[in-house]
């Protein structure tokens, strides 16, 4: 979605009748950085400047929030980002080797993407699964109870295959 | 969908519902969960195979895709209707027998019916299987019953039927009551009575008032928010609607976590439709109530659970939160300043029944002090994991072992952690506590949102620990200190006690630096961020005196802890351990055997958890010493030692506990068997629980402190060179008396320190320059330091500075005149005295005495003699010489006599 398309009335719904124009743009703000986050896939500084311009806020301002929140990358990211869950449950049950492994495998680290751009290896707080402790997402599959090394193989083949 | 503009119209869709069998329970439907957890088993693909099926074989049955039923672990579970046979585990291609045997046939599926164990008889319905039988629904009654993206299901089976009610008949101030009466508790956490929170909002004077549903579910292993959300949206958004019309709100926003993709599709979906019934929006029903909701999304912040910094985070700032007051429900709290009421998911949605049943029925489970239910999600090592609703007042061992079925692998029982990051460990023996709000407060937990993650002997508790405050840690948002650097210091210390490298006293600390914590800072985050250490310090305290003292870990978890080695006995050389190690450890002995080299050891205990026989052993660090009595210094045990550990001091040779690997090589290296090996660290624990006992602490060192200008002035009068004098007295108030507090003093004395020593050393730099500033310094303090102390202590250097100026100039020269700067003196072999016995260079560690001892042949013999550059003037060489040969010399005159 690109930044002008960006509609501060329509976004903001009909809680917007009590607020000023300000408020409105504010209001909007993470919304608006999460549409362009998904249309870039992150947040390139151009498309920042323009989000300022629209929203009439300082780029310092929006550089502040953004920063803050965990979600919002400023570097571009892999095709498939693959969160380990380092939630309790899972950690509970190992998932701290899950992602060891990983990371011996595509030799990077949390955090880091490949040079190639296919994948990004992240850790998540928790994903709410934690039935099928220890787990992985991969972009929004949930893979569930990666115990034996043959799971792991599982994963890390659905990873490099595309 | 037409607009249903009265009640009645809303009467006549049910009847219509009920007309065309929407839900009838004589009905052929299958439910399948569809929640996310069973959604990673496939359970989408197989609802998408039962309708295939049931096309092919021409059957009138409804699949129903609903949300979350529970039972996570054996997932994708379904009931079959109308039977009501349950099936767990069931694969997509399991998809034709179960319409074929039951649909068609009427026979239950046998191998998909769920069995405690293979010998026991199967449990044909849901209320047979043991997971099930405790619980009680009321917050997720809907959850698995219908399908979450179709309203008609939720107004089939009675939905808002509450909100029909309250507009039917009721005024605002009689469904707070109701709610009021209820004492419906807050289920986020702490517990607040939702009915006052309603109170106190509604008599703000602000006209426009706000709802917020905090959907903000981020503590680790909890999910029952996501499930209500994903698989009951229907009910939030009554609750909700409920709440707006008791407090007088238009507006509503429920806040959820951006983890959660299926909650936030689900939800919308159901905004859109109840907007389209007309159940949302201008004049609901005909009766002149408006109320919008909407979603937020949030941006991955833990913090933003927390309700002011949920509000910045609505507004697009920062999730920072803010000092309270005002709270929320006052003005100038919520969103944009409008007063607010925020309640957690599962609040809102024990509303609906409530208004419905009457507040006296929701009295009549749970406890008297918390009424109702409350949903945990049981994880962790539990055979049954998945979410559980259970009336309060149930006790933990009901939870854990009759629903939840006990500990994987019937292992121990060591803890169970309630209220997530925030929450404590609760240890065995409060197992039979009824859990309620406030017992749980009372064993140091709290409740939490729900999230109980159980722990077998297996876990490291301080480990478990470290890992919650390392998430409350990375979770903070760094606004107030007590929570941004205590707990980054709390995890330092952790860290080196989990790495093996832990002190006496590190407990202590962490305890203390806990309690600030706890005092000072700002939000409920950083509040309670410190409880999991805490807790387990109070319930498990030895496994940190282990971890400590004896630097072992006796659930294997924490690396660099314990001795790995390798039990030759039952090893049968399958080398996986040797590919496993990263280090290169485990070597193979002449006689083919394995053994690992604890030099290089970093005990990973990778090689642990590889080996498939168990014979990789994990023990308690063993001590090894030196037996000073038998030890006669051959140094074999120097020249062998791989690390340095051995170490030569004035009284013997030592091993440094903290280097020594324990490899063993100078047990067999040494001649006399002086150095011991003792294998059971418990000897360290006796010897160190002595250590313990000595009252060490503050109370001594109050006195210290008090050490009062006239004995530091004692004490320099004591030296008698006049340099030392000053020097003396400069030190020992600067680390006595000295506050620190007003610049002449604490720069000034440093600055004096260090021209002292400049002289006393007799370093080349030294000059007429250092005595003018020592001067200048001292009538500085004198003048202008801000207490009696400081200007006390220039008196005393300018005293000195005046009556010996002539002495300090010889200093600058190299002389000494009291024979007492060691710098300035040298030490000097009278050969007149000396009768060559050799005792000084044998003393000397230094090596600085050369020389022969006398032999008959008496021209032969080298003179002893001091060099200079090796000795350090330790006074060793006087101490021995019997005929005091050994002199002191100032250096100039000791080049005076060399000419």
């Amino acid at each position: 979605m690109k930044v002008e398309a960006i509609d501060v009335n329509g976004q903001i719904g009909r809680i917007g009748e009590i607020l000023n124009e300000q408020e409105k743009n504010r209001g909007i703000l993470i919304q608006a950085l999460q549409q362009t986050q998904s249309a870039m896939g992150y947040l390139p500084e151009e498309s920042l400047s323009q989000l300022s311009q629209k929203l009439k806020l300082s780029l310092s301002e929006i550089f502040s929030v953004a920063s803050f929140y965990r979600m919002f990358y400023f570097n571009p990211r892999g095709k498939k980002i693959v969160k380990v869950c380092l939630g309790t449950a899972c950690y509970v049950r190992g998932s701290k080797k899950v992602l060891n492994a990983l990371e011996q495998e595509f030799n990077i680290k949390n955090g880091e993407t490949t040079e190639d751009l296919a994948l990004t290896l992240e850790t998540v707080g928790c994903v709410g699964c934690c039935g099928l402790a220890p787990v992985t997402t991969i972009n929004e599959n949930v893979r569930g109870e990666i115990t034996g090394s043959g799971k792991l193989k599982e994963i890390i083949q659905s990873i490099r295959e595309k | 969908m037409q607009k249903l503009t009265s009640l009645n119209d809303l009467k006549a869709i049910r009847k219509r519902l009920a007309k065309e069998g929407v839900l009838a329970p004589n009905k052929k439907k299958i439910r399948v969960c569809c929640g996310t957890a069973c959604r990673a088993n496939h359970s989408l693909q197989l609802a998408d195979n039962l309708r295939a099926e049931t096309q092919r074989s021409h059957e009138d049955v409804e699949i129903i895709t609903t949300g979350c039923q529970g039972l996570c672990q054996l997932g994708p579970v379904m009931t079959v209707q109308p039977q009501g046979y349950f099936y767990h585990k069931v694969k997509p291609e399991r998809s034709g027998d179960v319409i074929s045997r039951t649909i068609m046939g009427g026979k239950p599926v046998w191998d998909l019916l769920f069995r405690r164990s293979l010998g026991e008889k199967p449990a044909y319905f849901i209320k047979d299987v043991p997971f099930y039988r405790k619980q009680l629904r009321i917050a997720l009654r809907n959850n698995g019953r219908i399908d979450p993206t179709n309203i008609l299901h939720y107004l089939a089976i009675g939905g808002y039927s509450a909100v029909e009610k309250a507009l039917a008949a009721m005024t605002p101030d009689q469904v707070l009551d109701e709610v009021k009466r209820a004492n419906l508790r807050g289920r986020g956490g702490a517990g607040f009575p939702a009915g006052i929170k309603w109170e106190h909002t509604k008599k703000a004077p602000n006209p426009i008032k706000i709802v917020i549903a905090n959907g903000d579910e981020g503590d680790p292993g909890a999910f029952m928010d996501r499930s209500i959300m994903e698989g009951d949206p229907h009910s939030l958004l009554e609750g909700m609607m409920l709440c707006a019309y008791a407090i007088g709100a238009e507006h509503g926003i429920i806040y959820v976590r951006h983890e959660y993709p299926l909650a936030v599709r689900h939800l919308s979906i159901a905004i859109e439709q109840a907007e389209a019934l007309g159940l949302l929006g201008r004049n609901i029903l005909g009766k002149g109530f408006n109320f919008t909701v909407q979603i937020r999304e949030g941006a991955g912040a833990f913090v933003c659970g927390e309700a002011t910094a949920l509000v910045a985070s609505i507004e697009g700032e920062r999730g920072f939160p803010r000092p309270r007051p005002p709270r929320l429900s006052e003005p100038g709290g919520g969103p944009w300043g409008y007063p607010a009421n925020l309640n957690n998911i599962e609040t809102y949605v024990c509303v609906p029944h409530i208004i419905e049943k009457g507040a006296g029925w929701f009295l009549k489970t749970g406890t008297a002090g918390s009424p109702g239910t409350k949903v945990f999600a049981l994880t962790g090592k539990v055979k049954n994991t998945g979410l559980v609703e259970v009336p309060m007042g149930i006790t933990l061992r009901e939870i854990i072992f009759d629903i939840g079925g006990g500990i994987i692998g019937d292992k121990k029982f060591k803890a169970v952690q309630t209220g997530g990051p925030s929450g404590g460990c609760i240890p065995e023996q409060y197992l039979d506590l009824p859990i309620d709000f406030d017992s749980l407060v009372k064993v140091g937990s709290i409740m939490g949102s729900g999230g109980m993650v159980v722990m077998d002997e297996d876990n490291c508790i301080v480990d478990i620990a470290k890992f919650f405050l390392s998430f409350c840690q990375s979770e903070s948002c760094g606004k107030c200190y007590p929570c941004r650097v205590g707990t980054y210091q709390m995890i330092e210390i952790l860290e080196k006690i989990t790495s093996g490298n832990g002190e006496e006293g590190d407990i202590e600390k962490l305890e203390a630096l806990g309690k600030y914590v706890k005092r000072s800072a700002l939000c409920g985050l950083g509040k309670s961020a410190p409880n999991p250490v805490l807790t387990t310090i109070k319930y498990f305290r030895e496994e940190y005196d282990e971890h400590v003292r004896e630097k072992y870990c006796r659930a294997f978890v924490c690396q660099g802890l314990g001795q790995v080695s390798l039990n030759t006995d039952i090893c049968y050389q399958c080398k996986r351990c040797v590919d496993a190690c990263p280090y290169e450890a485990i070597k193979e002995s002449d006689d083919g055997f394995f053994y690992i080299d604890q030099v290089d050891c970093q005990r990973c205990k990778a090689c642990f958890a590889v080996c498939p026989l168990g014979a990789i052993e994990i023990k308690e660090q063993p001590v090894i010493y030196i037996d000073r009595e038998l030890c006669y210094f051959c140094r074999n045990c120097i020249n062998v030692c791989r690390v340095g550990a051995i170490r030569e001091t004035s009284t013997g040779f030592v091993i440094d506990g903290n280097i020594c690997k324990k490899c063993g090589d100078c047990l067999k290296e040494c001649p006399m068997g002086a150095i011991k090996y003792e294998k059971v660290g418990r000897i360290l624990k006796s010897m160190a629980v002595e250590v313990v006992d000595v009252p060490v602490p503050e109370e001594q060192e109050e006195p210290i402190e008090e050490i009062t200008l006239d004995e530091i002035r004692k004490d320099a009068e004591e030296k008698t060179c006049a340099v030392q004098k000053s020097l003396t007295f400069i030190e020992e108030f600067i680390a006595g008396p000295m506050c620190g507090r007003c610049y002449p003093c604490s720069l000034g004395t440093e600055e004096a320190k260090i021209r002292l020593l400049r002289i006393n050393q007799h370093l080349e730099e030294a000059g007429e320059a250092d005595i003018l500033a020592l001067r200048s310094i001292a009538s500085h303090m004198r003048e202008s330091s801000y207490c009696k102390k400081g200007r006390d202590t220039g008196r005393f250097l300018l005293e000195k500075l005046t009556s010996a100026e002539e002495e300090f100039r010889m200093h600058l020269a190299g002389i000494c005149p009291k024979r007492e700067c060691i710098s300035s003196l040298s030490y000097l072999i009278n050969q007149d005295l000396c009768i060559k016995c050799g005792e000084c260079a044998h003393r000397c560690k230094f090596d600085a005495i050369h020389g022969e001892t006398a032999e008959s042949d008496s021209s032969k013999y080298i003179y002893f003699e001091i060099r200079q550059r090796g000795c350090v003037r330790c006074g060793e060489c006087i101490k021995i010489c019997p005929t005091g040969a050994i002199e002191l010399i100032s250096k100039v005159q000791e080049e005076f006599i060399r000419k």
